[in-house]
């Protein structure tokens, strides 16, 4: 089954777009310095290129808070091994229903598409969960998601390696992709 | 040893008796260079000639133009760039007190939403810090929209105080600071609900009012769960640059206003140091906001001579009447040749005196005109005092002005706010989070 997210509004992706910010290193004392050691031993098969670098890490992840019964979390995830590493789940601590989702060009415009196959984050490089573009998809939430609460965030390695951070939910006005099924039923995602 | 100037108003203030001969004897911009040294902490090494706290970055060091940008497209090469400068936000102490005025404020008051309790409260704290620690920075805020708004923070400060309903609305009301209430009502207040009270204020400061604008309202967005803005207003200076650093500054009625006030040379007088004063609160400072109009239009009738009078200064150079320079002390028991007082005794430098040193506050005011009228006027200042001790150095003073002042028939308090403001945070806290323990 796939299934299929439409931008809104396409302006909305070029500004998300042009906000990126993967270059950008955080200061912020998050949960990704120690989750990313974690990750680093979990991820089996990776190895730091860089001593002193965690092998995967989040920075900057936070949640749309919301009191519908879907979100989005967002982040830039970091690559620092010399090998691919391949992702190919998601779970959360707010409900059991989550996808990795993407954006591709489909008949002519962006959309939303659940990644069946997971994503692949290229050695040394950074991959973007943003509004608008790639995301954590959150669904089915038996209860709202309130501003400031932290959801625990889990990525599932090809290798069976795992890679948790924290991330905190914030208010935000933007990330309401459509959210449409191929069967056609269509929810506004919050 | 100075005589501090006290003002509910617009302080013509200026300078007041202080007779410190360092200022006396010595052109402006030295004087200034003194203040600024003091004001941003940094190194005397790092104060040169007009440079003085424009010059210095966040850690002191002298800038270096060229370097320091956060947006690689700025034009970090041009010699009068100076988006790139950021003053400290971590410390003893919150930034935007005794922080060297910026030109520009946007000055918030929130009402908390009725479900917040005191986790939520923590919550909101902890996501301001963050977003303070971005934007003063030169980082976009986490979820920032606009994040190349962020881009040139211009000095921007970022100040949280609580108001009395931060306690009494989430449960904490046990843990409310006794002076943490309203102001009395005194005889001169109109007071508007529309510019008074409020459970959090948030000052925002900075040189460019385009990055002030954005982090004033990316932090409203960031707290829109759990508190609506109750009032928020807008003020200025004079702009980074266009007068010397030393000048005292002038309010809309031409006076140079509060140059006697401390100016963060003396932290005793500004910042809780009290042991028993809770954690929070040590280092921290108390925070009064007063909307005050001021009638120009009234004001347009007087002539010179007059106005004069009226505060017992020159409006030119701030001298007292009684002759010397804007630093010299007025000669209180001078009179004229008609036998009458040379000063009078209602004028404002006579009425804002005290001669108890420990009274000084620290004012740091900005001028207000509200858009669209300029005539009939709606101007006036954005009062904005902090002392260690609200009940010792302020209520005092402004009990005495309230009931005899000759400023007061061309002014009028129309808001009227108070705030504890925590103490600084270290890497890895968040604001006023011993609140919380």
């Amino acid at each position: 089954m796939k299934r299929t997210l439409t931008l809104t509004a396409a302006l909305a992706l070029g500004a998300a777009l042009a906000g990126c910010t993967s270059t950008v290193p955080s200061e912020q004392p998050s949960a990704a310095a120690s989750a990313a050691s974690t990750a680093a031993s979990d991820a089996g098969s990776s190895a730091a290129s860089e001593p002193g670098l965690a092998e995967v890490a989040i920075t900057d992840p936070w949640v749309k808070a919301t009191d519908t019964e879907m979100t989005g979390a967002f982040g830039t995830l970091e690559n620092n091994t010399d090998v691919p590493i391949h992702v190919v789940a998601v779970s959360s601590s707010v409900t059991d229903r989550n996808e990795l989702h993407e954006m591709v060009m489909q008949d002519g415009s962006m959309v939303m598409v659940e990644m069946e196959e997971g994503f692949v984050i290229e050695p040394g490089t950074a991959f973007v969960l943003e509004p608008g573009g790639n995301h954590l998809m959150l669904m089915d939430l038996a209860a709202p998601v309130e501003v400031g609460e932290d959801v625990e965030l889990t990525l599932e390695f090809e290798d069976g390696g795992t890679f948790t951070w924290i991330a905190p939910a914030r208010t935000f006005a933007g990330a309401n992709e459509e959210y449409v099924e191929s069967e056609a039923s269509a929810t506004p995602t919050p | 040893m100075d005589q501090p100037t006290r003002s509910a108003g617009p302080a013509p203030a200026g300078p007041a008796p202080a007779a410190e001969p360092r200022r006396t004897d010595q052109p402006p911009i030295p004087r200034g260079v003194r203040r600024r040294d003091v004001l941003v902490g940094g190194g005397g090494a790092a104060l040169g000639a007009l440079a003085t706290w424009a010059g210095l970055r966040a850690d002191g060091t002298p800038t270096d133009e060229g370097a320091a940008s956060s947006d690689t497209s700025a034009p970090a090469t041009a010699a009068d760039y100076r988006g790139n400068l950021t003053e400290p936000w971590q410390g003893e102490h919150q930034a935007g007190i005794v922080t060297a005025p910026q030109g520009f404020l946007t000055l918030t008051a929130y009402d908390l939403a009725d479900h917040v309790d005191a986790l939520r409260l923590e919550r909101l704290l902890r996501i301001w810090t963050d977003g303070i620690s971005r934007l003063a920075a030169g980082r976009p805020g986490l979820t920032d929209t606009e994040p190349e708004l962020a881009a040139h923070p211009a000095r921007l400060t970022v100040t949280v105080g609580l108001g009395p309903g931060a306690f009494e609305r989430t449960g904490l009301e046990a843990r409310r600071p006794a002076w943490l209430a309203q102001l009395p009502p005194y005889s001169i207040d109109a007071l508007e609900d529309a510019w008074s009270g409020g459970d959090l204020a948030v000052q925002v400061c900075g040189e460019d009012p385009s990055t002030v604008a954005h982090a004033a309202r990316y932090l409203a967005k960031e707290a829109a769960d759990l508190a609506t803005v109750r009032w928020a207003q807008h003020g200025f200076r004079n702009a980074a640059g266009q007068v010397p650093e030393a000048m005292t500054f002038r309010n809309q009625f031409g006076q140079l206003d509060g140059s006697s006030n401390l100016q963060g040379e003396e932290g005793e007088h500004v910042w809780i140091t009290d042991p028993d004063a809770p954690a929070w609160l040590r280092g921290g400072t108390t925070m009064v906001v007063r909307r005050i109009h001021m009638n120009l239009d009234k004001w347009d009738e007087l002539d010179r001579p007059g106005r004069e009078v009226i505060v017992g200064r020159r409006l030119g150079d701030g001298a007292p009447l009684t002759g010397g320079d804007e630093f010299t002390a007025p000669d209180l028991e001078a009179v004229n040749e008609l036998g009458f007082p040379a000063i009078d005794a209602a004028a404002h430098i006579r009425r804002a005196r005290t001669d108890d040193p420990t009274q000084r506050i620290l004012r740091r005011p900005y001028s207000y005109e509200a858009a669209p009228s300029v005539i009939p006027s709606d101007t006036g200042q954005i009062f904005i005092a902090f002392q260690a001790d609200l009940e010792h150095q302020f209520l005092p003073v402004q009990a005495r002005l309230a009931e005899l002042d000759l400023l007061n028939q061309w002014t009028t308090p129309i808001g009227s706010a108070v705030f504890a403001v925590p103490r600084g945070v270290r890497e890895g806290e968040f604001l006023a989070q011993d609140l919380f323990a």
